[in-house]
């Protein structure tokens, strides 16, 4: 039996701060700056096709074209494994087919994308991050990424869940996300547009400027309300 | 290669990196067994057993295209990793 979508993924906590503890372990990592913690349970779908990471990758690849630019591997950290000191992987794509651990393998490409989605929406000039595997359980994961807005770290942990789920379940990925990242970028380059007052009366102006239909983008809203977008609390 | 630790026996993490890497390197290993150990910062993180990091800096091309991006481009799924927000 298939488990439920909601069982495949489960946030287990998000959280915002420096985490002083886990700066080294990624060199990249500007000092001090803030990151968005996300703690995520990931399980397998029982059918092997749904949880074929070329397929997803190649999903992805359409949804954030920049995931290919993404450097991943540090000969640092090689040679703990080879004590051999190898080039960096000049993009993303050459990454996971390199080890066998699935699990991982998802929940490193979950952080990818956390980083892609807020280097796109916020223009961040560079951003990093670390998915750190837990013990026990071994499919339990704490995410590390750098992060410049509480409200679109959030948001890229939400979309990026809802994504995966969707890639675990349906194996393909609608229209609607890519207008749901090229209206969150037009929502944070107009700060004023994103407050909620003003949402309702600018929403024909949002249709117009996307091509869009006025009801279509007030789906899209909503969705983006539902994904934490507009969630001033704080992490 | 990806970047990844494995720390099996973290207790002789220091004598394993004593074997594996070269002189100039082991300065920095022996600061991340440190934080991993949590000595400096008093929280371990010996509750993992796996870290994988990754980054992405835009070029300085990427950033000069973002600097110009109009927002009507943003319908163009193309448009998504070449456009970022107007600085």
């Amino acid at each position: 039996m298939t488990l439920p979508l909601r069982d495949l993924l489960e946030i287990k906590d998000i959280s915002y701060g420096e985490f002083p503890e886990i700066s080294d372990l990624n060199p990249r990592f500007k000092p001090e700056s803030k990151k968005v913690k996300a703690t995520l349970d990931i399980q397998l779908p029982k059918d092997p096709s749904r949880a074929d990471l070329s397929s997803i990758i190649h999903q992805l690849m359409k949804l954030l074209p920049t995931l290919e630019k993404h450097q991943c591997g540090e000969s640092l950290f090689d040679n703990l494994i080879s004590g051999k000191k190898g080039p960096l992987p000049a993009t993303h794509s050459t990454v996971c087919s390199c080890h066998s651990d699935k699990i991982t393998d998802m929940a490193h490409l979950m952080e990818h994308m956390i980083i892609d989605l807020q280097s796109n929406i916020t223009g961040m000039d560079s951003c990093s991050g670390i998915t750190c595997g837990y013990k026990n359980p071994p499919n339990r994961f704490d995410m590390f990424v750098e992060c410049k807005d509480q409200t679109v770290g959030l948001f890229s942990v939400l979309f990026t869940t809802d994504v995966f789920a969707r890639l675990l379940e349906r194996g393909n990925i609608t229209r609607r996300y890519h207008y749901l990242i090229d209206l969150a970028k037009y929502l944070y380059r107009n700060p004023t547009k994103r407050n909620s007052a003003s949402l309702a009366t600018v929403t024909d102006h949002i249709a117009k400027e996307m091509d869009l239909r006025k009801n279509y983008v007030g789906a899209l809203i909503q969705r983006l309300k539902d994904l934490g977008f507009f969630d001033s609390r704080q992490i | 290669m990806d970047r990844k630790i494995f720390f099996k026996d973290p207790e002789n993490l220091k004598m394993e990196i004593e074997k594996l890497i070269s002189f100039e390197e082991k300065d920095n290993l022996l600061r991340l067994k440190k934080q991993l150990e949590g000595k400096e910062t008093g929280k371990p993180l010996l509750k993992y057993s796996r870290v994988l990091s990754c980054s992405y800096a835009k070029s300085s091309t990427e950033t000069e295209m973002a600097r110009g991006a109009s927002v009507q481009n943003t319908r163009s799924p193309h448009a998504i990793g070449d456009s970022t927000s107007i600085q």
